[in-house]
């Protein structure tokens, strides 16, 4: 069952169709299935782990996280609100929006705003012990991402670059790692000391919108065979990148450029094959 | 109930002398006064090699975060000069700044001259390095008549900069747009001169290359349209936008694939976004050299 078959005449999965497959599962993907299915993925893996026999019928599967979405909210929205409201304490705290429902979870109880997520309670981790005694949005965020305090010599990258910085060695493809939607956050860089290599991707583009174009990977209105020949007029006009081909600095952007180019192939360029 | 009376502070310089603050003295003020004396060696140093650095693209002392008794300067006469200079110029750096630049060591060429190890050490020829990102961006604006957005959303009230402020206009690293961070422009988190960062990688180039950010800019930038729309003849307007963009006329040859490439275009004013794009998509565009 796990041999990987290659019958004669069938190619390998094409490096379009997984890229497009990649990609999917790193950016494209807000749509409300495939979230809850990502986080029952995560909650599996992590009951898996945790407590294999409140699982029925997964006894011991081994069932891992392949990517992870981070909903940071900036401390947007009050966890009195939502995930740790505290009915006792009466209107003067809880103000108007002191409704709770019981969850699927004997003792668990969460804001009003939540029927469906209090019907699969037993599905997530929700932490309610911690706090981090740092009143400003801005001070506080770099806290939560980075782990360090504010003001330290350095700046420390955030969960996300630390996790690409140790993933990507087993990460394949020109989809980066570390994808963020839609713009990065934040006073603070996002890769920190790690370098730009471990800067998140940025989308752009509206994920709200009919169809949602990553900014840089599909270019709109712009037709293969017109993609083809300014290229062509790229390089034909690159007087100084000829006559300093041999520059170490003009080696390293030309092989920058050619991953892009390898990227928006896969989106915009008919596939030839694997 | 009468305010309190302050009393004056002590405050410590960070060489361990220290000074009596009056009630009514901004105490940056007095360490600013401070950073700029003969007595503070440190400072002077350090912006003197960093003035080097961002015109010659490596410091004397190099890197230029990395100063320290086992990391001598490549040439230390010429650090030691520099920093008499400074001081003798009453830290001006306008003044210093024209030091450099009227140097011998600031004009030649960047292609290089030496296969030598030590050519670049010692400044040999110019080094080739990416526009950095607020200057880049202010380029392509300038070229195309267009605007961008820098914003802040900390702390609240948001930060919105005037459409007519250049980037290089903005003066705290947390006003910023997607465009400043993907070309790694410095967040400015710690003093480090290593947070900014130049390298290219794979997202500028499709962001430049395919963006509609960029797209749009080209396409209805009325910079752009004043050139195309100008009623010149076609070899004038290439001329035109050559000096715009490349501040120079274009060769025989380059004269020669953008007319074909304007008389194959369809239709036809594809080919007035598409030569500019591909003029700054060329490293002639994008680095310093």
């Amino acid at each position: 069952m796990n041999t990987i078959h290659k019958s004669s005449g069938a190619t390998d999965t094409s490096r379009r169709e997984v890229i497009c497959r990649g990609f999917r599962s790193a950016a494209g993907l807000l749509t409300a299935d495939y979230l809850l299915a990502a986080d029952h993925l995560l909650a599996r893996g992590l009951a898996d782990q945790t407590r294999p026999d409140k699982v029925p019928g997964r006894v011991g599967a081994k069932v891992k996280a392949r990517s992870v979405i981070q909903v940071f909210l900036w401390g947007g929205m009050s966890y009195i609100d939502t995930w740790d409201p505290k009915p006792a304490a009466g209107y003067n705290y809880m103000g108007t929006l002191s409704a709770v429902i019981p969850t699927n979870v004997p003792g668990v109880q969460i804001g009003g705003l939540f029927p469906k997520l209090a019907e699969q309670a037993d599905k997530f981790s929700l932490i309610r012990g911690m706090t981090h005694r740092n009143n400003g949005h801005e001070t506080a965020a770099y806290l939560m991402q980075t782990g360090h305090t504010p003001g330290e010599r350095l700046a420390y990258p955030s969960v996300g670059a630390v996790f690409s910085l140790f993933k990507s060695p087993e990460h394949k493809g020109v989809i980066p790692p570390y994808v963020v939607l839609t713009r990065s956050h934040g006073r603070f860089s996002e890769e920190g000391f790690l370098g730009p290599r471990f800067t998140p991707f940025a989308t752009g583009g509206d994920p709200n919108a009919q169809r949602f174009e990553v900014e840089g990977v599909i270019a709109r209105g712009i037709t293969d065979d017109r993609q083809k020949a300014r290229r062509k007029l790229l390089t034909g006009l690159n007087t100084m990148g000829h006559a300093m081909a041999a520059r170490q600095e003009l080696a390293n952007t030309e092989e920058a450029k050619k991953q892009a180019y390898e990227a928006t192939a896969a989106f915009t360029w008919p596939a030839a094959g694997p | 109930m009468p305010p309190a009376r302050i009393e004056p502070q002590i405050a410590v310089f960070p060489d361990g002398t220290t000074i009596t603050l009056a009630p009514n003295q901004d105490p940056r003020e007095v360490f600013a006064d401070w950073l700029i004396t003969p007595r503070n060696p440190w400072f002077t140093r350090s912006i003197v090699n960093r003035v080097w650095y961002w015109l010659l693209g490596r410091g004397i002392i190099h890197e230029p975060d990395d100063i320290r008794e086992d990391n001598p300067p490549s040439n230390s006469e010429l650090l030691a000069y520099l920093e008499q200079e400074l001081v003798a110029g009453g830290y001006d750096l306008k003044r210093f700044y024209r030091l450099i630049v009227s140097s011998n060591t600031y004009q030649p060429s960047s292609m290089p001259r030496f296969n030598d190890p030590r050519a670049e050490a010692n400044f040999a020829s110019y080094p080739l390095r990416r526009l950095d990102a607020e200057v880049l961006i202010d380029a392509i604006n300038k070229i195309t008549g267009t605007t961008d957005l820098y914003t802040s959303p900390i702390p609240e009230p948001f930060t919105y900069i005037p459409a007519d402020k250049p980037a290089i206009a903005i003066a705290d690293g947390s006003i910023t747009s997607p465009f400043l961070t993907l070309f790694g422009r410095s967040a400015r988190a710690t003093g480090m001169e290593n947070e900014r960062n130049n390298k290219p990688v794979p997202a500028q180039w499709l962001h430049m290359l395919n963006s509609s950010h960029i797209q749009r800019k080209l396409e209805q930038g009325p910079g752009l349209k004043a050139i195309f729309d100008s009623g010149r003849r076609p070899d004038e307007i290439v001329n035109v936008l050559y000096l715009t963009v490349l501040s120079r006329l274009p060769t025989h040859e380059e004269r020669k694939t953008v007319a074909e490439y304007m008389r194959s275009a369809r239709p036809r004013r594809n080919a007035a976004s598409d030569i500019p794009w591909a003029l700054i998509n060329s490293p002639e565009f994008l680095y310093r050299h």
